[in-house]
This record gives C-alpha cells, structure tokens and sequence, in this order.
C-alpha cells in the first residue's frame, strides 16, 4: 500500500471534508497570514500535507480543527522560509490567536450568510465599487483611474462600505454589542 | 477598547485588508491584538467581511454561482464556455456518437471521406453549408441514425434520417478552426478566460483522429500537453479549478476519440502522459467541485463524469441535484439564452459520459426550453433591447446551432431543422 496516500474510501473522505471546510481554512490561515498571495500559498502547502497526513486525522475529532493544526505549523514554516517580515504576528502571538481563531470560526458561516444578505442592501455606486475591487481584482490605482478620482478617495469609500457590511452582519448575526 | 482606540484599530483593519499598511501600522496592530480580546473579535470579524466580500462579489458575477450566493434577478453577466468551446464539445460528441460503428467498419482516412448525403435517399441534411461535390465513395452504411421524430409525420419527412459525421468534420473544422488558429498554451488567455476554450488543442486532436490527419493531430498535441495542468500543480489549488476542470473534461473528450483512432498505438506514450495529467487533476476538481466560485455544477459533474473513480456516480448525481435546484435548467432572461446553448451542449456531452435517467432528462428539459423560447421561424431568441441585446450576433447563432442540432439528433428532430433557419437581417 502507498504509504504517502490515503486509500480510495479515503480519499473520498479527504474530499468531502476538505470541500466542506475549505473557506474556514482559508480564513484561518488569512487571519494570521492578512496577505492574499501569501495565504494562498501556505492554503496550498496545507493541503498538500493534509492530504500527506489524512490517515492520522482522528474521525472522532474535528477535521477543521485537525486542519487548523497544520495550516498554524504551515504559516509558521512559511514565516521561516519567506522570512520574517512576511508574519505579523511573533511566535507567541501567533499561537494564542491561532487557537482563538479556531474557535471563532464556529461563527464564520453565519457571517458569510449575513454578508451575502447585507451586500443587497448597498447601492448601485457601492456595488460597482465593490466588484470592481473584489471580482475584477484591479488594482487599486487602475480602478480609480478609469473612474477618474483619486485613489484615496476610493480606499475611504471601499473602507466605509467594509464598515457599513461589518455593522450589518453584527446585527444580524446577533454580535451588535460591541464597537462596530 | 476607547473610543480612541476604536478609531485606531478601524484604520489599521483597513490598512492591513487593503495591504496598505506601514510596518509601524502592522507593529501597531500587533500590539493592539496582543492585549486586547475584543480587538481581536473585531480583527476576526473584519477579515470575515473581508474574505466574505472576495467570495461572495466573485461568486456572484460567475456564471456558475452557487445558489445560496446569488442574487435574485441578476443576470449573469460572463460567457462560461466561449463559442469555440461549446464547437469543440459539439463536434466531439457527434464523432463520439459515429465512433462505434466505424470502428466496426475500421478507421476512415481523409482520403475516403465521403460527403455526406442521406443513406435513405432523403435530402442532404440543411444545418451545414451545402457540402462539396463528391470526390469519393460513400461509406457502406450511415454513421448516425436519428432517431424516430414523434412529432407530425410533416415533420419526420423534413428531418434527414442520417448524417455522415466524418463529412460534417471535414466542413465544421474547416469554419471553425479558421479562427481558433492561435494556440493559447497558457493556462488562461490575456482577457482571463480558460486557454483551453480558445486553444485548438481539442478541436484538431478530435478532428485529425476522426480525419486521419496526423498533422492536425500533432498540431492538437502540442497544446493539450502545454495546457496540462498537471505541469504546473500550482493551477491545481491556488485558483484556476474552473480552468482545470474544462481542461479535465475536454481532455478525456479528446483522449477518447484518439484512443479509438488508427492512431491510438502512435499516440501510445502520449496518451498514457495526458491519461495521468488527467487523473492528477481530478482529485483536485473532485475535492473543490462544489467550493469553487467559478465551476458550474454541470461542468463539474462533467470533469467528474470523466474520472475513474467509484465516488463520481455519487458525485454527479449531487452536481445533477444542485444544476436542476439553482434552476439553471429553468426559464431565464432571454439574454442568458446563449448560456443557455451553452448548457445544451454540456448537457450533451454529460450524456455520452453519464448516460443515466437524470441526465438524460435535464439535458432534454434545456433544449426544450431553448426549443420554445425561440422566435418562430428564426435561429434567434426573444431578447431585450439595449447594449446587452444578444439576439442574432454571429456567435451566438453558432453556438445556438449546434445546441439545436444535438438537441435534435437525440431528441427532436424538428430541431435540427431549427438551427439551419437563417436569423433574419
């Protein structure tokens, strides 16, 4: 047997559960590695050592939570390779908000829901914005040249539609108690 | 947290989403998160809103948007399969549909294509340009049959009884490679779409294995191989699964129709290569199906459908459930139509790999609905007026040609007079 893999059933396993928490990984190893590039890479690098290691996942136990394990030791690792001024966060630092992060995620697909449902109430200017930033994945300086406006003035409005969002989804989702 | 701080941390939030932020702004940040809880909650909160608006805004505007993502009345606004694309698929399943039969009769080289005329003695069939005049003997028996219309017996008289596939290749690549002649080998062209859809890979690859042109062929080789995603893993994972997924079933389409070729043992080593690039490929596709933001369901279970794997039956019959419940078979507006040809032609060639009940009848509900919502006596579809009008473009006809034709070589032969009706001025 291939030692490397895990067998046929497996695999299937593998799949489904990395189909299923797929988004959650990525926010996690996102919110210690806040640089999209850099994150895909280690999201990468953790799959491909997930799907080394499944056979040691416990069934029993959480598979996001397995998983958040490796991703932590990949952007570790990746800090280590790529150097440390690509990490914010210092050894220390990293694991107390690696491990407070798996919990929060618990709530990460109710915020997804929320968001998607807080998106439809913005107006036509903050969509177009938004799409713009988001699915064409222009830069910044592009965009606000063919809108002719500074590219200030569109990171203002891009943060002030980020906050509008952020304020919807905590009120939705019930979290409206604190700064917002 | 003060309000001071409040202030603060939303400008460092900004700065570290937008990557912006100084190293005195991320040390800042660093601090801030390191004493503080509830600036941590805040952190976590706003990189959800950060990460959500990526999926979400991505997801909407691609054409395969998972259903609990979409907006309602929003009309797709991206081709998902360019025309050359849906073409290449068309063609492949009318030679895949000719294949069993002519291996009985043995392979045909393009010095005996005949042209095409009915075997019954009927009128040529109208939804190609009228053929060239014979220069070589008719093959013993037709290559298709269509089937029995059930409509009036004026229609069954219309509609051709048979076809000769190896004559509609040597015309339908002709017109159609002429402008997919600049091989694409990058993953994804400059506009972004997927390479493959532009490429002539598996157009010539399945054209020269049904013609016997060996130049066309290699000619298809090149680019199959280039595009392979296995020679650059990275594609795998990090974004480009739409892509790969194209990629994964075009390249079985044309993986088969070589390896039932005269010149399967030429290719032997080459179609082991691309055999392996194949299955590489679709653990990833499998593992990221439903997650991806820009793969369909059908187009999933179209890659699926090409994987030896005991899951895909499983598998497909969920993509199946998710295509029918985000009502992708249903009516739409009238400007998604072409995408709806598109789905006609994908549904098709999901049939010649998962001939199953289910299948089946989606793929006849999506040529009904293109049946019906067609303007009478035209090629074109009711539409809107305005910048986006799509009716009568040229592409737009091709693609609805096609999607007319396998409609009605399967399932209503009235189509396949349909799409030779010319789109008014």
């Amino acid at each position: 047997m291939d030692t490397d893999r895990p067998t046929e059933d497996a695999t299937d396993l593998f799949v489904a559960e990395l189909q299923r928490h797929r988004q959650q990984v990525f926010a996690f190893i996102f919110s210690l590695l806040p640089r999209r590039a850099d994150a895909e890479d280690v999201f990468q690098r953790t799959c491909e050592t997930l799907w080394r290691k499944f056979d040691t996942w416990d069934r029993r136990s959480s598979f996001r939570t397995w998983a958040c394990g490796y991703a932590w030791r990949q952007v570790a690792n990746f800090g280590r390779i790529a150097g440390r001024d690509r990490l914010w966060l210092d050894d220390d630092l990293l694991g107390r908000v690696a491990e407070e992060r798996t919990v929060d995620l618990d709530r990460h697909e109710a915020r997804l829901a929320a968001l998607n449902t807080c998106i439809d109430t913005l107006g036509d200017h903050e969509r177009r914005l938004l799409d713009s930033i988001y699915r064409d994945k222009q830069p910044m300086k592009d965009v606000a040249q063919r809108m002719g406006r500074a590219v200030q003035t569109l990171y203002n409005q891009l943060n002030l539609i980020r906050r509008k969002l952020h304020q919807c989804v905590r009120l939705r989702t019930g979290t409206s108690g604190g700064q917002a | 947290m003060s309000e001071k701080v409040s202030i603060e941390i939303w400008t460092l939030l900004e700065a570290v989403c937008n990557e912006t932020a100084s190293s005195e702004q991320r040390g800042r940040l660093r601090s801030l998160v390191a004493d503080d809880s509830e600036v941590r909650r805040l952190y976590f909160e706003y990189v959800d809103v950060h990460l959500g608006c990526m999926e979400i805004v991505a997801a909407r505007s691609a054409p395969d948007v998972p259903t609990h993502l979409r907006p309602r009345r929003r009309l797709r606004r991206t081709l998902l399969v360019t025309v050359p694309a849906g073409v290449a698929i068309a063609v492949a399943l009318l030679i895949a549909a000719r294949q069993p039969h002519e291996r009985a009769h043995g392979e045909i080289s393009s010095s005996e294509v005949p042209v095409p005329r009915s075997q019954t003695g009927g009128a040529p069939p109208h939804f190609l340009p009228e053929p060239a005049p014979p220069s070589a003997p008719q093959p013993s028996s037709p290559v298709v049959a269509l089937p029995e219309p059930r409509g009036s017996s004026d229609v069954a008289s219309s509609v051709p009884r048979t076809e000769n596939l190896v004559a509609v290749l040597r015309r339908a690549p002709h017109e159609l490679v002429a402008s997919l002649r600049v091989p694409r080998p990058e993953l994804r062209t400059p506009a972004g779409g997927c390479a493959v859809e532009h490429s002539t890979g598996v157009m010539n690859l399945v054209s020269g294995a049904a013609l016997g042109d060996k130049a066309r062929m290699d000619e298809g080789w090149a680019v199959i191989e280039a595009t392979a995603p296995s020679a650059r893993t990275q594609w795998v994972i990090a974004g480009d699964m739409a892509c790969t997924a194209r990629w994964l079933a075009w390249a079985r389409v044309a993986l088969e129709a070589v390896a039932s070729s005269r010149f399967a043992d030429t290719y032997a080593p080459r179609l082991h290569g691309v055999r392996q690039a194949v299955q590489a490929s679709a653990v990833a596709v499998r593992g990221q199906a439903g997650a991806s933001q820009r793969m369909r369901p059908i187009e999933a279970a179209l890659a699926l459908a090409g994987t030896e794997s005991t899951s895909s039956n499983a598998e497909i019959g969920r993509a199946l459930h998710a295509q029918t419940a985000d009502g992708l078979f249903g009516a739409r507006p009238a400007c998604d139509a072409h995408l709806h040809a598109n789905d006609v032609i994908l549904a098709h060639a999901l049939l010649a790999r998962a001939p199953e009940d289910s299948v089946e009848a989606a793929a006849r509900a999506a040529g009904d609905w293109l049946v019906r919502f067609m303007k009478p006596g035209s090629t074109g579809l009711p539409d809107k007026a305005g910048p986006d009008a799509c009716e009568y473009a040229q592409p737009r006809r091709k693609l609805l040609r096609w999607a007319l034709l396998l409609h009605g070589v399967r399932f209503d032969p009235a189509s396949v007079n349909r799409s030779e009706t010319p789109a008014p001025p």
